[in-house]
């Protein structure tokens, strides 16, 4: 595990808490607004979820 | 439904499991698989999730997700720290978590049993709150149509409970205990709970695409449908989220921390691991996982809320709207599920634990009982682990039956979380800090684990009535900063996240203040240095920092009677055949006693093979040669270091030099250029001149007296040119210092000299010469071209009939002072300064006829400079001026 690689899996954490704690902050809005009745923060956190786990992967491909 | 049913189902499903078990253990490839590896992971979704999960959303919404977004957003760390866990434990046959922490902090017997005990003290609620769930889904499935009133709380041999237990107990002795060292794996475990993870997941699936897709009409229709209701705000309150938004952290946090530190969850990812690189595979793969079994969560209590309100228990919502709407088999199907999530949390978890009980605390509280060694030891360790397997499932079937029943899932598997989080320091430090010692840890270890059970277990016993509200209502010995749920004053946070905050603070800064005050035993010096560079230790194949020895018949002896005759000579030839050796000397060397205790701890922890071997093993003295080797290698380094760091300040002197030289170099060329700039300008303003006169004279028929004229301007112009030229040939010259000739003349000849040169141009201008001569010792010809140039400037610059020229002499101590004093026109007061530099030529000049080369000053101050002199001017309009020369003696 070389130090480029370590820091991509620090930023990745780092992003993902961004990711998902942010709705804590804007969950009035996120409630409010839906799409085909769906609220915005369930569609948000599915979205948020996949996208995590996909560099996830990315990052798994990429060690040796 | 048939109670006889539903029983044959659950049983008739772990049966099933066991032969499947038995199948798998013969094909290693599966069972050994990254498959497999990344499913028994998953053993972190439990009945909590199946069961617990929906009753959380249905309380408060997103609630329940930090449970799995812990992990998932620590799923990276599983490259880093789990990698690094795997390689440490492997290399040095690590059988548990206290195992790994114990060895870690110089093999702390103590630590250890501290541990051990935290482990178990929060498994066991775990356990229980599995055996609630599984009691609760026999209960919806046998009792439907169900009523409000219905009693979850049955007699204990009533309870099916009681006999999944036995069976999970069953499973755990037959598959889970068959080898006495753990590390070597049990392929048939992890094919049971790989198998099981596949199973829960499917059944969710199934169940809640059911509910979503069949029974209602999507989640559009769900979500529009639950609007529409007026039920949300008291029940599905998402703005419950913002107000405990730090409980979403906090429970995040300690999510993370349960899936790398629960006893089961380390024993599947770091114990059951048969190959590293499967870390890559599950990394992505549980968070998946934990997406798939999770995201339907919302639907299903949303829909559960809109059929039963509260009349229901929301924790079994699931199973209730399946049955609500007749999908009887679909419901078997996620009770089958619901047990598998169960089971397989049971199962890896008596296998852990008894694993750590027995070899943390059994065994060696047994080996010190006994004064000999305890015959085939190797053999009986299995009997106590399927003894303990039984002594937790008993006391885990205890604590449900008084305390769990009264509470629900999620609320009693976060106070387990929040525990076993206290052990997170312990590790995390253990493997990144050198500093970490055995005395720093323990005290973390006793103030977290107590501010964990006085703000969380012990408030609920409050509640039970077990102990006095009082408690609760003004904390401990009536101090109010000590009241359980507002700690140190702390209102703002609700248990879970006060309780974790605090607990885990107190840990690391205990833990941090302890290790760095109190001394550390060369032991856990040497374990350091394995835990935090396992990789070097690994290419080596060296187990220890610590030179060890032991009488080679006492470890033959005490290794027989443990191993038998037979396993020992077994592994007598493996060691022979590894390391190449032929004979045994009469001590058993380093490496002999850390392979056989890397053998032994495998089978019965480090704290058991400590007790066994420690009357033996001695610590070896350094010998010299080594010293000197640790000594030389060490003052090597540090000479290298030196060195590197003394070429590194050189080259930045160099550099520093080579930057000013580059911008004197740089100053020198702009001066250059300005130099040939001026010069240049200089000389064409004459020959310009001389050029279009002789062109007059060529072209035109002038006057005789007009061309006498133009021909005293051609020589005028002529002889400045040649000033000019002369002067810079001067600045060349004094470039050169080599051209200084030193002697000792008389400054008042030198001077009458000056003037005799420039008769020709007095006029009838006063002179007053100095009346006292004073002798100077230096470059009389340079200070005479200084005096021809001040003294010419003064003629030059004053009426040829009111002129008045005075030349002083004086001297000091430290040199003389020539003093030539004009009555002329004088120079600007604020252009005095400017006068020394090349080329510069008074505001006032130019009115005249007397220009210069500007030139003669700038040339006179620089000789002065290199005489050890100095040039000083005093001057004003219409006033004069006054030159002061400045000799050093």
């Amino acid at each position: 595990m070389n130090d480029k690689t370590n820091s991509k899996i620090y930023i990745l954490i780092f992003l993902g808490a961004i990711l998902f704690f942010s709705p804590l902050v804007n969950i009035d809005v996120l409630i409010k607004e839906k799409c085909y009745s769906i609220p915005l923060i369930y569609l948000y956190i599915i979205f948020c979820w996949l996208a995590y786990i996909f560099f996830i992967y990315r990052i798994s491909e990429t060690q040796a | 439904m048939s109670q006889l049913y539903i029983i044959l189902i659950g049983f008739g499903y772990l049966l099933l499991l066991l032969l499947f078990a038995f199948l798998f253990r013969k094909y290693k490839t599966i069972s050994n698989s990254k498959y497999a590896y990344a499913l028994s992971l998953c053993v972190y979704c439990t009945g909590w999730t199946f069961y617990g999960s929906i009753g959380k959303a249905a309380e408060s919404g997103f609630g329940y997700l930090g449970v799995y977004l812990g992990p998932t957003l620590a799923a990276p760390l599983m490259f880093i720290v789990l990698s690094k866990t795997i390689k440490i434990s492997k290399f040095l046959r690590i059988s548990s978590l206290a195992d790994f922490i114990s060895s870690r902090y110089g093999k702390d017997a103590v630590l250890g049993k501290i541990v051990t005990l935290l482990c178990v003290m929060v498994a066991i609620p775990y356990i229980s709150i599995q055996l609630k769930a599984l009691n609760i889904s026999y209960l919806v499935l046998r009792d439907y149509p169900i009523s409000n009133n219905i009693s979850y709380h049955t007699g204990i041999f009533n309870d099916p409970a009681l006999y999944f237990g036995i069976c999970c107990a069953l499973i755990s002795s037959i598959l889970g205990i068959v080898k006495a060292a753990p590390t070597d794996g049990h392929r048939g475990v992890v094919s049971v709970i790989a198998l099981e993870s596949i199973f829960k997941l499917l059944s969710f699936l199934i169940g809640a695409l059911t509910i979503i897709f069949i029974i209602n009409n999507g989640l559009t229709d769900i979500f529009h449908k639950f609007e529409t209701s007026g039920l949300g705000k008291p029940n599905f309150d998402l703005t419950l989220l913002k107000a405990s938004g730090n409980q979403w952290f906090f429970i995040a946090l300690i999510s993370a921390c349960a899936f790398y530190l629960l006893p089961r969850q380390f024993h599947m990812s770091v114990v059951e691991n048969s190959d590293v690189k499967h870390v890559r595979f599950a990394s992505w793969m549980v968070p998946l996982y934990f997406f798939l079994i999770s995201i339907f969560v919302i639907p299903i209590a949303l829909s559960g809320i809109l059929k039963f309100g509260n009349a229901v228990l929301p924790d079994s919502f699931l199973l209730n709207i399946l049955l609500l709407e007749g999908f009887n088999l679909i419901a078997i199907i996620v009770f089958t599920g619901g047990v598998a999530a169960c089971t397989g949390m049971i199962i890896s978890s008596l296998i852990s634990l008894s694993i750590m009980l027995s070899n943390q605390i059994v065994l060696p509280l047994l080996l010190k009982m006994k004064s000999t060694v305890v015959k085939e030891l190797e053999v009986q360790v299995l009997q106590y682990r399927r003894l303990m397997i039984f002594v937790v499932l008993l006391l885990s079937f205890l604590f449900y039956k008084f305390y769990a029943v009264n509470y629900s899932l999620v609320s009693i598997g976060l106070i387990s979380f929040v525990g076993i989080s206290q052990l997170m320091p312990a590790f995390l430090l253990g493997l990144y800090w050198k500093h970490a010692n055995s005395t720093g840890v323990k005290s973390g270890l006793i103030v977290g684990i107590v501010i964990w059970a006085y703000t969380l277990p012990v408030s609920n016993l409050i509640e039970m009535g077990v102990l006095t509200s009082s408690l609760l209502e003004d904390g401990l010995f009536g101090l109010s900063f000590l009241k359980p749920h507002e700690l140190f004053g702390i209102q703002s946070m609700d248990p879970i996240s006060l309780s974790t905050f605090t607990s885990l603070t107190a840990n690391i800064l205990t833990t941090c203040i302890i290790s760095l005050v109190s001394s550390t035993k060369p032991l856990e010096f040497s374990q350091a240095d394995i835990f935090l560079q396992p990789d070097k230790y690994i290419d080596q194949n060296q187990s220890s920092l610590m030179q060890i020895e032991a009488d080679f018949k006492k470890l033959l002896n005490i290794l027989s009677s443990i191993l038998g005759e037979d396993k020992l000579k077994k592994l007598l030839e493996k060691y022979k055949m590894k390391y190449g050796i032929k004979t045994f000397d009469d001590y058993a060397d380093t490496q002999l006693i850390n392979y056989m205790q890397n053998y032994l701890s495998g089978s019965l922890g480090s704290a058991a093979t400590n007790v066994l071997l420690d009357n033996i093993v001695k610590l070896k003295p350094v010998q010299p040669d080594q010293l000197y080797k640790i000594v030389g290698q060490t003052n090597e380094l540090f000479q290298y270091a030196q060195a590197l760091e003394q070429k590194r300040d050189e080259l930045k002197l160099m550099s520093e030099q080579l930057s000013d030289a580059n911008n004197k170099l740089l100053y020198l060329d702009n001066l250059k250029n300005e130099f040939i700039s001026n010069i240049t300008h200089e000389l064409r303003t004459p020959v310009t001149s001389i050029r279009s006169l002789a062109e007059s004279l060529d072209e035109f028929e002038i006057a005789p007296e007009e061309q006498a004229k133009i021909l005293s301007i051609i020589k005028s112009e002529s002889e400045r040119m040649a000033n000019l030229i002369n002067q810079v040939l001067d600045l060349r010259k004094l470039e050169l210092v080599d051209s200084i000739q030193m002697e000792t003349f008389s400054v008042r000849k030198l001077i009458i000299s000056v003037i005799e040169s420039q008769k020709s141009l007095l006029g009838n201008r006063g002179l007053l010469l100095p009346d006292r001569d004073i002798y100077l010792n230096s470059d009389s010809s340079k200070l005479h071209q200084v005096l021809i140039n001040i003294i010419s400037n003064a003629i030059k610059f004053t009426d040829s009939e009111t002129g008045k020229i005075e030349i002083y002499l004086s001297k000091i101590k430290e040199g003389v002072f020539i003093e030539i004093k004009d009555n002329g026109q004088g120079i600007p007061v604020d252009e005095v300064p400017l006068v020394f530099d090349r080329f510069f030529q008074a505001s006032n000049i130019s009115k005249t006829h007397h220009k210069g080369t500007g030139l003669g000053l700038s040339i006179s101050r620089d000789i002065l400079q290199l005489l050890n002199g100095s040039l000083t001017l005093e001057s004003e309009i219409s006033r004069g001026s006054t030159f002061t020369i400045f000799i050093n003696t």
